[in-house]
């Protein structure tokens, strides 16, 4: 992009609206695809993706030059996002620092990225599963989602997470790797494939 | 607790997330566990896909609207003359749509900006006007216009170009 | 959605089964889609944008004529420099022809013969052209909209 992100939001500051189109142009999808991965509505997150540069235009004042546009905004989606979700908070029971035993042993491992491998057929399953993700997505609880989303489409590390989300360290990771898991054999069930409980490991090549 | 308890969480980590005990005990874990290792394999597998998804349902979707409703819920009063507007001393007084009004006071346009400024003003368009000059094609979009009988304006809005004739066909 | 693959046994080999077939990707296409619309503008009436262009609405408002109606429409799968003939409702013809298509952008030609006008845009990927093609008559126009990839 010709104009970067810091200059337009000076330009937006002392008023030019075309500064402010342009920057609601260039980031709309990206605000749209964070909120749709937490509300998981479409129309829902239309409004979230308007809510946000809204917030951002009345916020104008106080962002920083020293941090990044693209953040900022993201920021306040996320928040957006979850506040219109928050009737469907609940406390996750597996929300521990500890990874739970069930959750290793049960037979998955593997299968998923043998059928997913680099041959021609194969990639027929990666587009497929790709339409499905966003199901998958949905059906996770809303801590799940957001932490996904925030670390895949977002990009948000450990620390960054923890603080975003006020939790521990440990704590985002196990919530990772649930949230990680449950999706996976929700994909496994779409693929058709069944995982085989008892079944230690792939172990030949 | 296994040690895959705790070190299958880890296999997700970007580079600089784990402190370098975490990672060689990970590396020396990964070294005995087909079960890890079968884990790492399908996390690499899926990786980006959710990303992908999430960035394909957005680009499906038509947002040619979207910034004219997100402008539309601004306050007009935010936004203030455009700065780049230099001009004659007469020229009118400018905001997004001055350099058109004073462009147009030459063309004979004066009727079609009556009805431009309430309607534009709400919505906040991105607006200015060039010539029907040619335009280079690759980076910025480019317009070239020719008529042997019509007078073309060209203005480029945020939603795209229009190309209208200026004056009416009685009397070409 | 068509079941894809069953695992098989201890050994990890998977089976094939029927897999889904998937359309060829958009860069390897030789054309794009494209959606014409004939809109008639005038300055009579009252101020009303019929419906179905909504989606320009922030294009017609900028101009003088206050209302908006459709008068046909084109969906075309346009090849390059293949030229697609839009008709208008007095008869006359609109040339519009895909020239070039980059992944973001699209250039076309537009010509109307009957007042021998040639016009060559590009657009971004998410734009609308807007494109008088009649000079105004008794307080109406004709116009046509080219949309790539609707």
């Amino acid at each position: 992009m010709e104009v970067d992100d810091l200059e337009l939001v000076d330009r937006a500051r002392a008023g030019d609206a075309g500064a402010f189109g342009t920057l609601v142009v260039r980031y709309q999808r990206k605000v749209y695809a964070v909120a749709l991965g937490i509300v998981k509505d479409p129309d829902l997150a239309w409004d979230v993706a308007q809510d946000a540069f809204v917030r951002v235009h009345q916020n104008l004042a106080t962002f920083r030059s020293d941090s990044s546009f693209s953040t900022w905004v993201l920021r306040i989606a996320t928040h957006i996002s979850i506040d219109a979700v928050r009737k469907e908070r609940r406390s996750l029971k597996d929300d521990v620092a500890d990874v739970a035993e069930s959750a290793l042993f049960d037979g998955a491992e593997g299968i998923l990225s043998t059928a997913l491998g680099t041959n021609p057929q194969e990639t027929a399953l990666r587009r497929e599963l790709t339409d499905r993700i966003t199901d998958a997505l949905a059906q996770l609880p809303e801590a799940h989602r957001t932490i996904l989303v925030l670390r895949e489409v977002e990009g948000l590390s450990y620390e960054e997470l923890a603080e975003r989300l006020g939790i521990p360290k440990g704590t985002v990771m196990s919530r990772l790797f649930h949230a990680r898991k449950k999706m996976q054999a929700l994909l496994l069930r779409y693929a058709g494939l069944t995982p085989r409980p008892g079944r230690a490991a792939a172990e030949d090549a | 607790m296994t040690d895959c308890a705790t070190y299958a969480p880890m296999l997700t980590a970007r580079a600089g997330e784990l402190t370098r005990e975490e990672e060689s005990r990970l590396h020396a874990h990964l070294a005995g566990c087909g079960a890890c290792q079968a884990r790492l394999a399908d996390e690499r597998a899926v990786d980006g896909m959710l990303a992908d998804a999430l960035s394909r349902a957005a680009a499906r979707r038509d947002f040619s609207e979207f910034s004219t409703q997100v402008m539309a819920r601004l306050p007009a009063s935010a936004w203030k003359p455009d700065p780049a507007d230099r001009g004659d001393p007469g020229a009118e007084p400018s905001g997004p749509l001055g350099r058109l009004r004073a462009w147009a006071r030459h063309h004979k346009l004066a009727a079609a900006l009556a009805a431009l400024a309430p309607a534009a003003a709400a919505v906040a368009l991105f607006l200015w006007l060039e010539r029907a000059d040619p335009s280079a094609l690759g980076g910025m979009p480019g317009v070239e216009v020719s008529s042997e009988t019509l007078a073309p304006i060209v203005l480029d809005t945020s939603d795209g170009p229009m190309i209208l004739f200026d004056g009416d066909g009685e009397g070409t | 959605m068509t079941n894809l693959w069953k695992a098989a046994a201890a050994a990890g080999a998977l089976a094939a089964a029927a897999l889904l077939a998937t359309p060829a990707e958009a860069a390897a296409d030789p054309g794009i889609p494209v959606r014409i619309r004939v809109l008639k503008g005038s300055r009579q009436g009252p101020p009303a944008v019929a419906p179905q262009l909504r989606d320009l609405g922030a294009q017609l408002s900028a101009t003088a004529y206050v209302r908006w109606d459709q008068a046909g429409e084109v969906n075309a799968s346009m090849d390059f420099k293949k030229p697609v003939n839009v008709g208008l409702p007095d008869g006359q013809q609109v040339v519009v022809t895909l020239l070039e298509s980059r992944k973001d952008t699209a250039t076309f030609e537009v010509q109307v013969p009957a007042s021998r006008t040639q016009s060559r845009l590009t657009i971004a990927k998410d734009k609308r052209i807007v494109h008088q093609v009649t000079a105004e008559r008794g307080g109406e126009a004709y116009f046509v909209s080219i949309r790539p990839w609707p």
